[in-house]
């Protein structure tokens, strides 16, 4: 999943950057409101974490002309004001959450985790295709209740394409959700990835959900 | 009750019934007053009838010569007039018949002029009395027999019973009258009280309903009347400086808790991540974390040093301060930071200028105004510090690129940035604030003012220079 954080503190920005990153989380940073705008209008993102007091261009401006742009990017602004009525402005200008600064990181991941279903109209926290379960909130991958032993971002493509199952899914589209713009990307590293999914499968005796589409990418079918 | 209505009704009442007794005493005292003298014309009439009518005979007797309506009026039927007549002391020689066997009490002292007096008869009956002392006439002539002028004294009487029970209900009717006043009184006072006193109500529900959250509300003083429009035009004044000091300090709150809430996200945030995905880069998030905690202490004491300041808990302690040293002393601390941005800083201080102030005082004072003008000052440019004699003030100047004349207003409000997003966290906006609260303590004045394009101006001024 791929979030864009737009916070103009340097050292909440470094420190919330590496929290999402260490869960699985490809992210994008800024400290400026003129260039998270510019962002967010350019790039697909999954969640947009929104400070409101930023340099240039505040967080609620911004927010307000992404939806005036038709983007439906899940955005959850993450403010000091506290007050309900700052509360009640972000959410009716177009916010999907809220979170009040101090926050607790878990309360964070679990925002977005909970953004990131919506923006794939999934409200359930486990996807399952006869015998596999994904936990989305547990973040494993199971086959008659034996847990498979995939890598964060094994697992993290397994989500992505199961979430936009009954959709091909493109190796491209794969890389800018999954892998981060700084990570050393090799040309095969999807594939690599999949495949090792599908040994993990296979050793349990179960076939991999995923399916190669040659030339177009991966599916899943809809459960 | 220790209230305006409940003393107006208990004044109003006690007047109004002063009033009404002294009233109700002159109407019954006139009333009194006319009949009797009314019955006193009438008795002195008859009596200057009988004694007309008294004379004496050849045979030393006195006759009375009445006319009919006289006789008419002391006869048995009437009963309502009386006389009787003494020769020398005690001898009764004439009294009407309407006294019958009764006798009409004569004064121990009766002289020529008449004297009125009140009496009972011995059948009870109240009259108005004359007597007066006087001869007979000689028969056929009319004039006093000599020798003979104050023989006799007359006493006539009236009786004076339907007189008395007129008067005795109009006194009756009078305090019945002012019975029903007085009872009524205190109910139509009341009444008015409300009708008069209802713009007072409504002025104090309105107050009492001002609550911190409706502090907008102001009073029509023009609907009001007269002894009010002051009171509500003070109340309205109150209302807006309450208003300003309310929204100083809902900002300042706001602002406190914005401040110290994005630090203790930053520490927050480190340490969860610190502890949840430990990492070789983790000295880094230490080095963090003492910096937030740093910056939080910094602005925790600032607003101490606001509010001691604010709440003149500062003892202002003056020694003489020579001020090219202090300037000079004050720039040699901040010179690492100028240099690490090629600020130039020019100083134009008079070598003897001196005067007495607090030094610690006032090196916040000023170390706050070349804290800044380093702070906001492009990198190699020119900050200029200068003491002018004429106006006793000391002028730090530096450009701002990014400040306009718009934002001179808001310079010393507490947590006021030109941008309210942080970005290092270095700056809190309490600094000018500060610098301003120490200037005014030590009776000095801080002002702004931009002298060229992109260049301000802090002018310290109300120096008293030494010589």
């Amino acid at each position: 999943m791929k979030l864009l954080l737009v916070e103009d503190s340097k050292r909440l920005r470094d420190s919330l950057a590496l929290g999402l990153r260490k869960s699985g989380y490809v992210v994008d940073l800024t400290g400026d409101g003129a260039e998270g705008y510019w962002m967010a209008t350019h790039e697909q993102y999954d969640v947009i974490v929104l400070d409101i007091m930023l340099p240039n261009m505040d967080g609620l401006s911004i927010l307000t002309q992404l939806r005036e742009k038709q983007v439906n990017t899940c955005i959850l602004m993450l403010t000091a004001r506290d007050k309900v009525e700052n509360r009640v402005e972000g959410l009716s200008k177009g916010a999907d959450d809220y979170l009040v600064k101090p926050f607790a990181m878990d309360e964070l991941l679990a925002r977005i985790d909970a953004l990131c279903r919506r923006s794939y109209n999934i409200r359930a926290s486990h996807i399952k295709w006869g015998p596999v379960t994904l936990d989305l909130s547990k973040r494993t991958v199971s086959v008659n209740e034996a847990e498979l032993a995939l890598k964060p971002r094994e697992y993290r493509i397994l989500e992505y394409i199961a979430m936009r199952s009954g959709e091909i899914v493109s190796k491209s589209d794969i890389e800018s959700r999954i892998y981060d713009d700084n990570a050393e990307l090799r040309s095969n590293v999807v594939e690599s990835a999949i495949s090792s999914i599908r040994r993990k499968f296979d050793a349990v005796g179960h076939p991999c959900p995923i399916e190669t589409r040659r030339g177009l990418g991966y599916l899943i079918e809809k459960a | 009750m220790n209230t305006i209505r409940a003393k107006l009704a208990i004044g109003l009442t006690l007047c109004f019934a002063t009033l009404l007794a002294f009233g109700g005493y002159a109407v019954f005292y006139s009333a009194k007053k006319g009949v009797y003298q009314r019955i006193d014309e009438k008795l002195q009439i008859d009596a200057y009838s009988i004694m007309s009518a008294t004379y004496l005979k050849d045979d030393e007797k006195v006759e009375l010569h009445f006319t009919v309506s006289l006789l008419r009026q002391f006869s048995g039927e009437v009963q309502s007039a009386y006389y009787q007549i003494w020769e020398g002391e005690e001898q009764t020689i004439k009294k009407s018949e309407s006294l019958r066997r009764k006798e009409l009490p004569k004064p121990e002292t009766v002289t020529r002029t008449a004297t009125f007096w009140n009496m009972r008869l011995d059948n009870g009956l109240h009259c108005r009395a004359i007597a007066v002392r006087y001869g007979p006439k000689e028969r056929g002539r009319d004039r006093y027999t000599k020798g003979k002028e104050e023989s006799l004294v007359l006493v006539v009487a009236q009786n004076i019973e339907e007189e008395r029970a007129a008067l005795a209900s109009l006194r009756n009717s009078l305090a019945g009258v002012a019975l029903l006043i007085l009872v009524v009184t205190p109910i139509l006072v009341t009444l008015v009280l409300r009708q008069g006193l209802s713009p007072l109500d409504a002025l104090a529900s309105k107050t009492g309903r001002i609550e911190s959250h409706t502090l907008s509300q102001r009073f029509s003083v023009e609907k009001l009347p007269g002894e009010l429009k002051p009171i509500a035009s003070q109340l309205n004044q109150l209302l807006d400086r309450l208003s300003v000091s309310f929204e100083r300090e809902r900002t300042f709150s706001a602002d406190v808790a914005h401040e110290l809430r994005t630090p203790i996200a930053e520490l927050r945030n480190i340490a969860e991540v610190g502890l949840k995905w430990k990492d070789p880069e983790s000295a880094e998030d230490y080095q963090a974390a003492i910096e937030i905690a740093t910056q939080m202490e910094r602005i925790v004491n600032q607003l101490f040093e606001l509010m001691r300041c604010e709440s003149e808990q500062l003892v202002v302690s003056k020694k003489e301060i020579l001020l090219p040293d202090f300037i000079e002393a004050l720039c040699a601390r901040y010179a690492p930071a100028a240099k690490a941005k090629g600020i130039a800083v020019q100083l134009q201080v008079p070598p003897d200028a001196k005067f007495e102030s607090d030094p610690e005082m006032l090196q916040r004072v000023v170390g706050n105004l070349i804290d800044n003008a380093i702070s906001y000052s492009p990198a190699q440019s020119e900050i200029s510090i200068q003491f002018d004699s004429e106006t006793r003030s000391l002028q730090v100047a530096n450009p701002t690129p990014d400040l306009q004349a718009s934002d001179i207003s808001f310079l010393f409000d507490r947590f006021w940035r030109k941008d309210q997003a942080r970005a290092d966290g270095s700056h809190s906006g309490i600094g000018l604030s500060i610098a301003h609260a120490f200037a005014e303590r030590l009776g000095l004045s801080l002002d702004a003012r931009f002298e060229q394009p992109n260049c301000i101006v802090f002018k310290l001024s109300g120096f008293n220079l030494k010589k």
